[in-house]
């Protein structure tokens, strides 16, 4: 029995002695990976956090910089996340903009509204009204008033988007500070309305002189002085259509011209115009022909921009039908709509080529053949005319063929609405 | 045409020429013109002889025609005085200012001829004006 046993712990041992070697190895090889395993831990950590580092200086820099373009630029941003409210945020910017203090919790929409200016708070509501009901881009403008009491003009734009799950909706959006610029457009309005005023002043001394000359009552003149006579007065009208055409498209893209809307009879207006145009006409042995349909009603517009659209069609006509040519004016009541005045204007003058058809309504914009004929004309005519009829929710087109004349066709309601102020305001 | 040698006209004007050529066409129609150059003449002429018919330009020196047109409403006489205002101011705010508590007829002066203001004149001696 001593001696199995002493054979079995002398095997037992030798086993010990075979199987210590493998293990110490396999200890050792376990030890390396581990150590490896820590080391490559412990290396990505480093750069993990490296990484994060430099994110976070980037994000820092980033933030900083659109922190200082938003200063520079005074416009400022804003979050509002129906989703969920924290995630809402202004910009510091935002916060000097409507003259507040950066606070922890985010001002909500109902601050837009208090800070409104009160002429335009109706607007301002239902403008924000449909940005937080309605996906998609907004644009608009108001005044503030600031807790100093200071109006600032304010442009807010932005995207509405709706969550394609909760349907609940992410407004983004900017803010910018347009004072300066809404200074400058009413300088530059003031200007131009002074310059207009001034201008117009001689001229009309001038035209009205030339008129008392040429008038019955006065003193006989020449035959000769008659012709220059009539010339001043011809060159004093056409400047003063050429400073009001200058006035409109400035008013235009300022976006300050307004209706004054009248009650006032079509055919005596358009009667007064051919008086205007006659000599004109008459010097070039050009025949006019206006007709009128029976017992049209009196136009509700603006006297004055509707007065602007017949003559320069009228004068354009006179100005590019060669001698001994025919203009006729037809004033009536549209066929298809009753509500409109439709007045068509037939020359048999120089045409308009067809590859030039397409830019006529174009700013500053003059045929080839028109400038050969005429060549002083300022091409502002019919955008003038143009953008004058659309504001009245009214349309103009035309037929032309080069060598033979034109027609153009107007259509304007019988009772024009104002609706510039509401349209900037929605804009 | 209107018996025009009874009526008489104030032409309240700064400007020479322009008050030179209403004048003429006014006194060939026969009417009898009185001139003013500034608002506060104009004023004064106007209490004084009561014309007619006032023609008055909105810029004036001295005094300006609207508020030479406010100072003659009150006036007796003057709150129911004839006038048309003439202008070339542009901006149809100062118009409808001038209009505001008032109806007037008026005349944009570059838009018109002499023959309009003959006509305005006119205008306002027919019997129901």
């Amino acid at each position: 029995m001593e001696q199995v046993l002493q054979v079995v712990a002398q095997s037992y041992q030798q086993v010990q002695t075979i199987a210590a070697f493998p293990l110490l190895i396999a200890g050792v090889f376990v030890l390396i990976v581990v150590a490896l395993g820590v080391y490559v831990a412990i290396v990505a950590r480093v750069r993990a956090d490296a990484r994060v580092a430099h994110l976070v200086k980037a994000y820092d820099t980033v933030t900083k910089e659109l922190r200082e373009a938003q200063k520079i630029g005074h416009f400022g941003s804003f979050v509002f996340d129906f989703r969920d409210l924290e995630l809402s945020s202004w910009s510091e910017e935002m916060y000097r903009l409507y003259g507040l203090m950066p606070r922890e919790k985010t001002p909500d929409i109902h601050t837009f509204l208090r800070l409104a200016h009160p002429q335009d708070e109706s607007v301002v509501r239902e403008m924000w009204t449909h940005v937080c009901t309605t996906p998609g881009p907004f644009a608009f403008s108001y005044r503030i008033v600031l807790p100093t009491k200071q109006v600032r003009y304010v442009h807010v734009e932005g995207n509405t988007l709706m969550d394609v799950e909760t349907k609940q909706l992410r407004i983004e959006g900017v803010v910018h500070d347009i004072t300066k610029e809404m200074e400058i457009d009413r300088a530059k309005s003031e200007f131009v309305s002074l310059a207009s005023h001034q201008l117009k002043t001689p001229i009309t001394s001038i035209k009205w002189l030339s008129e008392v000359l040429l008038r019955k009552g006065s003193e006989p003149v020449t035959q000769v002085q008659e012709k220059y006579i009539s010339n001043i007065h011809d060159s004093s009208q056409h400047m003063i259509e050429m400073i009001n055409d200058l006035l409109n498209v400035s008013r235009i893209e300022l976006g300050t011209l307004s209706m004054k809307i009248d009650e006032f009879d079509v055919k005596e207006l358009i009667e007064n115009i051919r008086e205007e145009q006659w000599h004109a006409a008459e010097e070039k042995h050009l025949t006019l022909n206006i007709t009128y349909d029976d017992g049209l009603p009196h136009l509700v517009a603006d006297r004055n921009l509707f007065r602007m659209v017949i003559q320069n069609l009228i004068s354009n006509a006179i100005r590019y039908t060669p001698a001994n040519g025919t203009i006729e004016c037809a004033v009536s009541r549209a066929q298809t709509d009753k509500e409109f005045l439709f007045v068509r204007v037939t020359d048999s003058g120089i045409g308009i080529p067809k590859e030039e058809r397409k830019h006529i309504f174009e700013k500053l914009y003059r045929a080839p053949n028109a400038q050969t004929l005429v060549p002083d004309g300022t091409g502002l005519g019919l955008y003038v005319v143009k953008t004058v009829i659309e504001r009245a929710h009214g349309g103009i087109s035309f037929e032309s063929e080069e060598g033979k004349g034109t027609t153009f066709y107007v259509s304007v309601p019988f009772v024009w609405h104002d609706t510039a102020g509401v349209e900037k305001a929605h804009s | 045409m209107t018996d025009t040698k009874k009526h008489t006209v104030l032409v309240v004007e700064d400007e020479m020429a322009t008050a030179l050529a209403m004048g003429s066409a006014l006194e060939q129609e026969g009417y009898e013109v009185l001139r003013a150059a500034d608002g506060e003449e104009g004023l004064r002429v106007a209490l004084e002889k009561h014309p007619e018919v006032l023609l008055v330009d909105l810029k004036l020196p001295k005094m300006s025609g609207m508020d030479m047109i406010h100072a003659l409403r009150e006036d007796a006489w003057g709150k129911t005085a004839r006038v048309v205002i003439l202008t070339n101011v542009s901006d149809m705010g100062s118009l409808q200012a001038a209009m505001m508590n008032d109806t007037f007829y008026y005349l944009i002066k570059s838009d018109s001829s002499v023959a309009d203001v003959i006509r305005a004149v006119a205008t306002q001696l027919a019997p129901s004006a």
